[in-house]
C-alpha cells in the first residue's frame, strides 16, 4: 500500500505511453499552428502579391535552400535511426546517432549563417533603409515573411538542439550502485581477508581488495552499462518525443523550402 | 515495451529517406522548368506528400492508435478551415 | 511529499487540507502538484485578479458620473479600459473555471486520482504567475500601461509608446498557461477515466471542458504568434501588418480574431458545464436530452471557430466575407438553444429544491438569453453596422460573458465551494448579495445596451447630454453590483473561515464528487470506483 500510494505521487503514471504520447502530439499541435499563423499570412500576401514574390524569391539561393534541406532530412533519419537503435539494447550506436544529427542541425545552422549574412550584407534585412526604397511593397513583405518564418524555424531548430543534449545526458548517463556494508558484518572477517568478484557459477573473476583490521566499512560501487533490460524505459521514451519534436521542425521546412526559395 | 512488436529494422526508415531526398530532387528540378504559377501547386503537392512520409513513417503515425490519428485529422481540417474562411475575404476585396 | 506521509494519508482518508506534504505552509501550497491545491491556487489568484477589475470598471463608471472630465484624463480612461479588458478576459475570464472548478472537480468528476501530468498543471500555475508579474511591470515602468484596448489593433498598437510590448508578452505567456491546461485535461479525460466510465456517462461538466481544452490547443497558438508578431513589429520593425511595407492591418484583426472568438466559447462554456450539473442536481432528476447538451458543447466550439470576421463587418474587409461570416454565425445559436431548451426541459414540473447556487443557474439563464439574442442582432451585418463600437456591443458582451460565464461561477462557488473547503455558507448573505448583484447587473448594462443602441460610442471618455440620464442609472446600477459582488466574496471567506462544517453530500447530488469525503482526501478515491450508470442518476430518490 505505502509503496504503491508512494510511487503514485512521484511520478503517476509511468506505464502509460499512450497518454504521454497523447500530450506530446497535442503540444505538436501548437507548434504547427503557431506556424500556421505564419502560413496564412504567407498565403494571403502571396494572392496579393505574387508577381512580387517571384521577383524576391530569384534572390535566395536554390542550392544553399536545398543543402539545407538534405541537412534535415538526414538528421531525421538519424533520429528515428537512434530510437531503433535504443530500441534493440544498442545505445552506442543510439549515442552516436544523436551526435549526428546534432552535426546536422548545426550544419543546417551555419548554412543559415552564411546565407542571412548575405542578404544582410546586400542591405536586405527588415526596415533597413535600401530595401524599403529599392524594392516594391510587395518584395518587403516577401522578406519580412521570409525573416520571420525562417527565424522562427531556425530557434525551433536552436531548441531542438538543446533538447537533444538533454536526452544525450540521459542516456549516457549510467547507474552507478553503491552500497555501504554494515560495520557489524565485517566483524568476523577480520585479519587477511580478500574481497573479490565471483561469477555466477562461483568462479573468481579477480581480487578487488585484501582487507587487514583498519578497515572499518566497504563501500562497494558497482558500475554497469544499461544492457535493454535495464535501461529506463522512459529514456526511449525522450528520444521519441525529442524526434518527434525534430521531424516537426523538419516537416516546417519542407514547407517553408519550395515556398520561399522555389517560387521564382 | 509495446514497441518491439512491430519492425525494428534501419532499412525501413533508410529507404524512407532516400524517397525524401528524391522528391527533394524532383521539386527543386520542377522549379527549373518554370511552369509559372503551376509550379507553386505541384511544389506544394510534393512538400505535402514529403511531410505524410514524415509523419507516416518517421513520427509512427501509421502506428500509433486510433485517438491519435483522429487528433491529427482534426487538426488538419481545422487549418484548412481557418486558410479556406480567411480566403472569403482576400479575393473579393 | 515523504512516502509515509502519502501512505498514512491515503489510509486514513485524511482531507487533502490536512496532509504534510515536503512543505509546510505557502511552500506546501505553491510547489504542491495536487491538482486540489492548484484549483485553489488558481482561485486565489483569478479572484485577487477580478477584484482589482471590479474597481478599474467601477472608476469608469465614476467617470461617467459627470459630463467633461470627472475623475480622469481622456488618456487616463484609455488605459484603465484596457487594463480592465487584459485583466477582465486574460487573467480572471479565461483560467476562471476551467483554471480553478476544472482543475479541482475534473479528475474527481471522472474517477480519477489526479490530472495526467500533475507537474505540468503546476507549471501552467507558474506560467500564469509569470504573466502577472510581467503585466504588472508593464503598468508601472516606463510609459506605462498600453493605451490601446484589450484587443490591442494594429497600427495604434505599433505606434503608442506606452508598454504595448511588455503587455503583449504577458499575454502570450498567459496563453502558453492556457494552452498546458487545455493540453492535460485532454490528456486526462482520454487515458484516466475510471473504469465504466465512457464519454456518454461523463458528467456534462466534463464534457464542456474537454471543448474548452480543445479550443485552448487549436486557436491560442495562432494569437500567440499575432501577438508575437506586434511585438517583433514594434522592436525590430518587421512590418508584417505595416501598410507602408505593403502588409494588411486586416489581417491582424483575422488572425486576432481566429482566436478571440472561439476565446468568448473557451470562456462561456464551463459555465453553461457548471448549470448543466447544478440543474439536474436541485431539480432531482436526471437531465434532460443529456446527449443533445454534450454534443452541443462539441458543436459550440466547432461552429464557435468558424465565425470570427462578424468581429469585422466594418473593417474593410470584404463584403462576400462578411455574408459568409454572417450566415455561419447564426448557426451558433442552434448548440446553444439546445442547451437552454433543455435546461428548462430539465425543470419542467421537477421537485426543485431552491438553494443559492440554483438561483445563480436561473440568473445565468436570464442574463444569457438576454445576451444570446442580442447576439443574433449583433450577427445581423445590418443592425451590426449600426452598433459597431458601440455600448451596445459592451452590453451584449457582458450580459453573456459576465451575466452569463462569470454567474456560473459564481454559482459554482455555492455549489462547490462546500466540498472545496468542507464549509457551508451563511444562506441569507448568499442572497441578499445575489439580489443586490441582479439589480446592479441589470441596471448597469441594460441602460448600457440602451444607450449603445442610441448612438453612445464604446472606449468614450465623456458623453454627450442626451446621455446623460442613462449614465446616471448605470453608474448607480454599478455601485449595487459592486456591493454585491463584495458581499458575495465576504460570505465567501467567511464561509471558509467560520462556516458550519459542510455533509458529505449537502445538495444530493449524484456525479463522482459527492461520494468522496468532504474535503477530499488527497488521491481523491481510496477505491477507483466502477462506474456503471450516467452521472444524473437520481431515480433511487425520486421512488
Amino acid at each position: 500500500m505505502s509503496n504503491h500510494a508512494a510511487t503514485l505521487v512521484a511520478h503517476k503514471h509511468p506505464g502509460d505511453v499512450e497518454g504521454v504520447k497523447i500530450g506530446m502530439w497535442l503540444f505538436l499541435f501548437t507548434e504547427m499552428l503557431l506556424f500556421g499563423g505564419l502560413f496564412i499570412a504567407y498565403a494571403v500576401y502571396r494572392s496579393i502579391y505574387s508577381e512580387a514574390f517571384h521577383t524576391a524569391a530569384a534572390n535566395l539561393d536554390v542550392t544553399l535552400g536545398a543543402v539545407n534541406t538534405i541537412f534535415l532530412l538526414t538528421s531525421s533519419l538519424t533520429v528515428v535511426l537512434g530510437i531503433v537503435a535504443l530500441q534493440k539494447g544498442k545505445q552506442k550506436f543510439a549515442v552516436l546517432m544523436i551526435w549526428l544529427t546534432v552535426l546536422f542541425a548545426l550544419g543546417f545552422m551555419v548554412n543559415k549563417y552564411f546565407e542571412w549574412s548575405v542578404k544582410i550584407h546586400h542591405g536586405i534585412y527588415p526596415g533597413s533603409p535600401e530595401l524599403l526604397a529599392s524594392h516594391d511593397k510587395g518584395e518587403i513583405v516577401f522578406y519580412n515573411l521570409y525573416y520571420t518564418m525562417t527565424g522562427l524555424h531556425g530557434l525551433h531548430v536552436i531548441i531542438g538542439l538543446v533538447v537533444f543534449f538533454v536526452v544525450l545526458y540521459f542516456i549516457k548517463r549510467r547507474p552507478v550502485v553503491t552500497e555501504e556494508m554494515p560495520f557489524d558484518i565485517l566483524k568476523h572477517v577480520r585479519g587477511g581477508t580478500r574481497l573479490a568478484v565471483l561469477s555466477e557459477k562461483g568462479d573468481e573473476l579477480g581480487t578487488v581488495a585484501e582487507l587487514d583490521d583498519k578497515v572499518e566499512l566497504v563501500d562497494i560501487r558497482l558500475t554497469y552499462e544499461p544492457v535493454i533490460e535495464k535501461m529506463d524505459p522512459r529514456n526511449i521514451i525522450k528520444l521519441e518525443n525529442a524526434g518527434l519534436y525534430w521531424h516537426l521542425v523538419d516537416v516546417i521546412w519542407i514547407f517553408l523550402f519550395p515556398l520561399f526559395y522555389l517560387i521564382s | 515495451m509495446h514497441e518491439n512488436d512491430h519492425e525494428l529494422k534501419y532499412s525501413t526508415y533508410i529507404y524512407v529517406w532516400l524517397a525524401l531526398v528524391v522528391l527533394t530532387w524532383v521539386t527543386v528540378f520542377i522549379a527549373g522548368l518554370h511552369f509559372g504559377n503551376a509550379a507553386v501547386f505541384v511544389a506544394l503537392l510534393i512538400a505535402a506528400f514529403k511531410s505524410s512520409l514524415v509523419f507516416a513513417w518517421f513520427m509512427h503515425l501509421k502506428n500509433e492508435s486510433g485517438t491519435i490519428k483522429w487528433m491529427v485529422a482534426t487538426l488538419f481540417v481545422v487549418f484548412a478551415i481557418f486558410i479556406g474562411i480567411t480566403f472569403t475575404d482576400y479575393p473579393f476585396r | 511529499m515523504s512516502r509515509h506521509a502519502v501512505a498514512d494519508a491515503v489510509r486514513t482518508q485524511e482531507s487533502y487540507l490536512d496532509v504534510k506534504g515536503r512543505y509546510s505552509g505557502l511552500f506546501g501550497w505553491i510547489f504542491s502538484v495536487d491538482h486540489k491545491r492548484i484549483g485553489l491556487l488558481y482561485l486565489g489568484s483569478v479572484f485577487l485578479f477580478f477584484i482589482v477589475g471590479i474597481f478599474l470598471g467601477l472608476f469608469m463608471r465614476l467617470e461617467q458620473l459627470t459630463m467633461g472630465e470627472t475623475l480622469m484624463t481622456a488618456n487616463m480612461y484609455n488605459r484603465l479600459f484596457t487594463l480592465h479588458g487584459v485583466i477582465m478576459i486574460f487573467f480572471f475570464i479565461i483560467p476562471g473555471i476551467a483554471g480553478t472548478m476544472g482543475n479541482f472537480f475534473l479528475p474527481i468528476q471522472i474517477g480519477a486520482k489526479d490530472v495526467f501530468f500533475p507537474r505540468l498543471n503546476l507549471l501552467s500555475w507558474w506560467l500564469y504567475l509569470a504573466g502577472a508579474v510581467l503585466a504588472l511591470f508593464a503598468i508601472f515602468s516606463g510609459e506605462g500601461m498600453a493605451d490601446t484596448g484589450w484587443t490591442f489593433y494594429v497600427p495604434y498598437s505599433v505606434q503608442t509608446g506606452t508598454n504595448v510590448t511588455l503587455a503583449l508578452f504577458a499575454a502570450f505567456i498567459l496563453g502558453f498557461s492556457s494552452i498546458l491546461t487545455g493540453l492535460n485535461f485532454i490528456a486526462t479525460v482520454h487515458r484516466l477515466r475510471a473504469p465504466g466510465m465512457t464519454f456518454h456517462r461523463m458528467p456534462l461538466f466534463i464534457w464542456s471542458l474537454y471543448s474548452t481544452a480543445w479550443i485552448q490547443v487549436l486557436a491560442t497558438p495562432v494569437v500567440g504568434i499575432t501577438l508575437l508578431l506586434v511585438i517583433l513589429e514594434r522592436t525590430l520593425g518587421i512590418g508584417i501588418f505595416n501598410p507602408a511595407m505593403g502588409g494588411d492591418p486586416i489581417l491582424f484583426q483575422h488572425l486576432f480574431w481566429i482566436y478571440s472568438h472561439p476565446a468568448v466559447y473557451l470562456m462561456v462554456l464551463p459555465g453553461m458545464g457548471i448549470v448543466s450539473e447544478i440543474i439536474p442536481t436541485f431539480c432531482r432528476r436526471i437531465i434532460f436530452g443529456y446527449k443533445a447538451i454534450a454534443w452541443s458543447s462539441v458543436g459550440i466550439a466547432g461552429v464557435g471557430t468558424l465565425v470570427w470576421g462578424h468581429h469585422m463587418y466594418v473593417s474593410g474587409q470584404s463584403s462576400t466575407a462578411s455574408i459568409v461570416f454572417s450566415f455561419l454565425t447564426f448557426f451558433v445559436a442552434i448548440p446553444t438553444a439546445i442547451k437552454v431548451f433543455n435546461w428548462v426541459a430539465t425543470m419542467y414540473k421537477a421537485s426543485i429544491k431552491v438553494e443559492v447556487p440554483f438561483l445563480y443557474a436561473l440568473a445565468f439563464l436570464f442574463h444569457f438569453l438576454i445576451g444570446g439574442l442580442t447576439g443574433l442582432m449583433n450577427a445581423a451585418i445590418s443592425v451590426d453596422v449600426h452598433v459597431h463600437d458601440t455600448y451596445f456591443i459592451v452590453g451584449h458582451f457582458h450580459y453573456t460573458m459576465f451575466g452569463g460565464s462569470v454567474f456560473a461561477l459564481f454559482g459554482a462557488l455555492y455549489y462547490w465551494g462546500p466540498k472545496m473547503w468542507g464549509k457551508m455558507y451563511h444562506k441569507k448573505s448568499a442572497v441578499v448579495a445575489l439580489v443586490l448583484q441582479l439589480i446592479g447587473f441589470n441596471m448597469l448594462y441594460l441602460t448600457m445596451m440602451y444607450m449603445g443602441y442610441q448612438g453612445m460610442p464604446r472606449r468614450y471618455y465623456d458623453h454627450l447630454p442626451q446621455f446623460h440620464d442613462a449614465h446616471l442609472v448605470a453608474t448607480v446600477g454599478s455601485w449595487f453590483l459592486v456591493t454585491g459582488l463584495l458581499m458575495m466574496i465576504g460570505t465567501l471567506i467567511h464561509s471558509i473561515f467560520k462556516g458550519e462544517k459542510a455533509p458529505q453530500n449537502p445538495w444530493g447530488g449524484t456525479t463522482l464528487e459527492w461520494q468522496v469525503p468532504t474535503p477530499p482526501p488527497l488521491e481523491n478515491f481510496d477505491v477507483v470506483p466502477t462506474i456503471t450508470s450516467g452521472p444524473y442518476n437520481h431515480k433511487e430518490e425520486a421512488e
